[in-house]
């Protein structure tokens, strides 16, 4: 049984790798809101040293949230999600927005095949190379000209 | 994304005076920063800072688009924006000329050259060259801040 | 099937997996380098902490970012120059360079794409799939092999590069997978195969007008501690409505710095977080302890593709396969082979043919391999032994004997023991006799006495399947047709004539070798690989039976020599001394591992008389090093039969020989290679306990002789003749 030790260790610390590196505190809380909001001065800083799963407003009322951005909007809900994946349980919840989308399991991210930024296409597929399309009508360019390039 | 649209308000602009075009060659010297070879996107944005466009997108990878802040956050990371108006990555000491059809009705109108780059395992530096589009700035080098040495705009 | 899936990758992607083992082996050490270099930072340091440090020495801070590791580095633009430092966090002052450390850059490259660009990225890929696919058949391999999964982790049995090859497969195997699947996670992730592109925070503008706040207001810089940064963006004074934006292991948020409010944010995606856990699992960065066992483990790879192609080699050259082998676990019938040559694997490959024929499920494998818990369906065993030298066992089967002797539990099917040997050697058919003597031992049921083949001969073959079929119920009747061997045309190049006036004539014949192929020299076909000691088979014109003779060169010297004396009627010798410049003769090559000197620069005392001299000479040739070799030879005329005696001379002044020692037989002395050593007692004594190695090769007569010798003057130093064999320090090639 002495062959199976480094498969053990092995198995072992990369349990204990993927564990620590999952366990990291989210950014994650409810935007602070309006004009009206913002002009009040900031609330106090928590003490430094603490470090809950909800990091940022664990101790304090969470605004409400606010709807300026198409962001992903959670509240600092009771999901302990300090030490999981986090995307595992984001379409689960109720307050999802995507309610059009009932039972399917995954990421907001999923919904395209790609993980862009809220609002944004397109931003995972690499772009055509120079000469294989016509550069974009942006208006900065003479419509059907090829772009120039050397490097040295 | 608002930007997205301005472009849009330029081209109804441009289109009707389009006869004078010119080709403008952009001359693009690397410093020896010491690293892998660089990401520069460039591109345009008026006065206030609104993104009218790309020129050209240097690094073919999306996946490392985000490390140009500026383009990203302008772009959203939209790849067609770049399409057709991209090209390889440039290594550090190295010498990029591009040389674009681009309308005259660019220039001394209050648009801006962003240049933004980054490299693997070093800094992102967004705007690391800014360069008013306007005659007298044309065949001056203008320097960069960091991994670009200088940038050359010339018709 | 499954082994083909396991060469073919193997053989074609040896080169590539090698240089991806050994660089990413190399590359395993630098995330451990870098965390036992770098500062690390007290436990409740804040980002906030951290970056007033930072920005107090360096107001025109720009980025900071901070490695799994710990190390902390900044990058700033401050009177029109660009600057970056690796900072103490816990003071902010510069401590480095952040260069990438020595050598990094070039390993990543050529770890990551051969340096090469995408075409070499995904040739790397490739390598981490046949890796992995590699890993996956080889994981079979060793089950079939062990008997099962649930045996996955027992004892490897078997030849020293086969049992090497499973200790280490059994070692690596999970580094391996780990290190190739998540290779190939990172290539698809770099080519966004996978939607794992990090998501950024929508921009928004900070509010105008507003003085920044200090960093320690900031409250999300002073709540997120510093061990959880990943990098932090400071917003650029040129542009209005800039903001911070921080990333962590959590997410990336944008902040105004006038309100310390939070503008948006983002966490991972589902993807992301996978590819993230995947790139440190890889690279060891974040992981540095796992990621030096999965070098070690990376290390691996270069000796198991030496061991496995050795392997192959072998089998290529044994032709030890097998058509239509039942799995060990169904096989009713099983056959195991003990064979030195190869030959015996012939006979094996008739009887399997024709108990297969007979409606039976037969597996027939190595006896190295015997492990009775491989074959739970087994009704019987024959077991098909050569024997090596005085009774011995073949080189592939050491030890076997011993394990068989003491089975605790010997399987309930009966055995049959067919032997293979020489009459004319006092243990005929030794090894057999072992074997039988060892399952007794084991309380193993005998299904019929053991059977005896001399001199591969087909009627005693036949007998003898007449006898199994009878025992088993089958009727067998089978003929051998001894497989002609592939032989290739050798071309006599030179030959030296001694010993006719002594009634001795002995030729040395040197031979061209063939030309061949890398492709042929890398696979190591035909001639193309040899040592001195290894023996060519001859097959003479009117015979199918083979004639073994010697090597007293090896491949490097660029011709095939050996020594041939002439028998009065002997067809083969004389076909051989008959040959002139330009004629051609039939061989083939046969490994003889069992005699070469030991490595290392401990003495060797070469003792040979006659044509024995052969590969001792082959030994002296090669001794390029100038290891302390001492040869004892015995002739009957120094006038006459001295072989080799120019060449000595030649050897003792190059210093590849150290000491000749002749005996003669017909001179006035009358004396004997024995009686040399006899009067040299007290060296080679000494040489004994200093730890040489005794090699002997010639006739049996004189091999006694000699064997009397030594033991006389090994007891001296407390040695025996079986005491050193034991130990590999007495080998002897007899004939």
């Amino acid at each position: 049984m002495k062959s199976a030790l480094p498969l053990f260790a092995l198995a072992a610390l990369a349990t204990t790798s993927i564990f620590g590196a999952l366990s990291a505190a989210p950014i994650d809380a409810a935007l602070p809101g309006t004009a009206a909001q913002l002009s009040v001065p900031a609330p106090a800083p928590a003490p430094a040293t603490e470090t809950s799963a909800n990091l940022l407003f664990a101790n304090r009322p969470a605004p409400a949230p606010v709807t300026t951005s198409t962001a992903p909007v959670r509240l600092a809900d009771g999901h302990g999600h300090g030490g999981w994946f986090f995307g595992m349980f984001d379409d689960d919840d109720d307050d999802d927005d995507d309610d059009d989308h009932g039972g399917r399991h995954g990421h907001h991210g999923d919904h395209d095949g790609r993980n862009c930024p809220p609002g944004a296409t397109n931003c995972a597929q690499s772009p055509a190379a120079a000469g294989t399309t016509d550069a974009p009508a942006n208006g900065l360019f003479t419509p059907g000209t090829k772009p120039q390039v050397q490097s040295n | 994304m608002k930007p997205l649209y301005a472009p849009l308000a330029l081209t109804t602009a441009l289109v009707p005076a389009m006869a004078a075009a010119t080709p403008v060659t952009f001359t693009t010297q690397m410093t020896n920063y010491g690293g892998d070879g660089a990401y520069l996107a460039y591109y345009v944005t008026d006065a206030s800072g609104a993104y009218l466009g790309s020129l050209w997108m240097a690094g073919g990878k999306a996946k490392y688009y985000q490390h140009l802040s500026g383009w990203y956050a302008a772009t959203g990371g939209n790849t067609a924006q770049v399409d057709g108006i991209t090209g390889a990555s440039v290594g550090a000491g190295r010498n990029l000329t591009i040389t674009l059809d681009l309308q005259d009705a660019l220039f001394d109108a209050g648009y801006v050259l962003h240049v933004d780059s980054s490299v693997e395992k070093m800094s992102d530096q967004p705007n690391d060259v800014v360069i008013p589009l306007t005659s007298a700035n044309l065949g001056q080098k203008m320097p960069g801040k960091r991994y670009v040495q200088s940038v050359t705009v010339s018709k | 099937m499954l082994r083909f899936f396991h060469r073919w990758p193997g053989l074609l992607a040896l080169v590539l997996v090698l240089l991806l083992a050994v660089t990413g082996a190399a590359l395993s050490l630098y995330p451990m380098a870098e965390r036992l270099a770098v500062p690390q930072a007290e436990s409740n340091l804040s980002v906030a902490d951290l970056a007033t440090r930072v920005a107090t020495a360096h107001p025109g801070i720009e980025q900071i970012r901070r490695a799994p590791s710990g190390r902390v580095v900044a990058w700033w633009f401050e009177g029109g120059t660009p600057g970056a430092a690796v900072i103490d966090p816990a003071t902010g002052a510069e401590i480095g360079s952040p260069d990438p450390a020595f050598g990094l850059r070039f390993l990543t490259d050529l770890h990551r794409k051969l340096m090469l660009g995408d075409g070499g990225r995904i040739t790397a890929a490739v390598g981490a799939g046949l890796m992995l696919l590699l890993s996956v058949s080889g994981a079979f391999l060793v089950a079939r092999r062990m008997g099962g999964w649930n045996r996955w982790f027992a004892r490897a049995r078997g030849p020293l590069a086969s049992r090497l090859h499973t200790e280490l497969a059994r070692f690596a195997i999970g580094g391996l997978v780990l290190s190739s699947v998540t290779g190939l996670w990172m290539t698809a992730s770099v080519f966004s195969l996978i939607p794992d592109g990090a998501t950024d925070p929508a921009p928004e503008s900070a509010l105008p007008g507003l003085a920044p706040l200090p960093l320690a207001e900031i409250p999300l810089f002073a709540e997120t501690p510093a061990s959880a940064l990943k990098e932090l963006s400071f917003p650029s004074s040129d542009l209005p409505g800039d903001s911070f934006k921080l990333t962590t292991d959590g997410g990336a948020a944008r902040i105004d710095p006038g309100t310390g409010q939070m503008l948006s944010f983002t966490t991972p995606g589902f993807f992301e977080r996978v590819t993230e856990v995947m790139v440190m699992l890889h690279t060891g960065q974040g992981a540095e302890t796992l990621g030096l066992i999965l070098g070690l483990m990376a290390l691996a790879v270069p000796v198991l593709g030496w061991t496995g192609f050795t392997q192959w080699r072998s089998a290529q050259t044994y032709g030890s396969r097998i058509k239509a082998n039942a799995a060990p676990m169904k096989a009713q019938t099983v056959i195991l082979v003990a064979s030195e040559g190869g030959s015996t694997w012939g006979f094996a490959r008739t009887l399997h043919k024709g108990l297969t024929a007979a409606g039976l499920a037969v597996h027939t494998g190595a006896l190295s391999r015997f492990d009775p818990a491989r074959f739970p369906h087994a009704e019987r065993f024959a077991i098909l032994a050569a024997t090596y030298g005085e009774g011995e066992a073949p080189t592939a089967a050491r030890g076997v004997a011993e394990r068989i002797a003491r089975l605790k539990t010997p399987p309930k099917a009966p055995f049959a023991v067919l032997g293979f040997g020489d009459r004319s050697f006092p243990a005929f058919c030794g090894y057999a006799e072992t074997l039988v003597a060892a399952a007794r031992t084991a309380g193993w049921a005998e299904m019929m006495p053991m059977g005896r083949v001399d001199r591969q001969s087909a009627q005693d073959f036949t007998r003898w399947s007449r006898d199994f079929g009878a025992a088993i119920g089958v009727p067998l009747d089978l003929t051998h047709l001894p497989e002609r061997p592939s032989t290739e045309a050798l071309t006599l190049v030179s030959r030296r004539d001694y010993g006719a006036e002594v009634q001795a004539p002995t030729t040395i014949l040197r031979f061209a070798l063939p030309s061949y192929t890398l492709l042929h020299r890398l696979a190591g076909k035909g001639f193309s690989c040899f040592e001195a000691g290894d023996l060519i088979g001859i097959l003479p014109r009117g015979s199918e039976v083979p004639r073994f003779y010697s090597l007293a060169s090896s491949a490097r010297d660029g011709f095939l020599e050996i020594c041939v004396r002439r028998h009065p009627g002997g067809l083969c010798s004389g076909q051989l001394t008959d040959l002139a410049p330009g004629d051609r003769i039939e061989g083939f090559l046969r490994r003889n591992p069992g005699f070469r000197p030991q490595p290392g620069r401990k003495p060797v005392i070469l003792i040979g008389a006659g044509t024995g001299i052969g590969p001792l000479a082959g030994f002296l040739r090669a001794n390029r090093r100038h290891r302390p070799m001492h040869l004892y030879f015995g002739a009957r005329s120094p006038q006459s039969d001295l072989l080799y005696g120019e060449d000595c001379a030649l050897w003792q002044q190059s210093g590849q020989l150290t000491r000749l020692t002749t005996a003669f037989s017909r001179s006035e002395a009358r004396s004997y290679v024995q009686d040399a050593l006899r009067a040299d007692a007290e060296a080679v004594a000494k040489l004994i306990k200093g730890g040489a190695q005794i090699m002997v090769c010639g006739g049996r007569e004189m091999a006694e002789a000699v064997r009397d010798a030594l033991s006389e003057i090994a007891a001296r130093v407390g040695e025996s003749p079986a005491s050193l064999k034991e130990k590999g320090r007495y080998v002897e090639d007899v004939y």
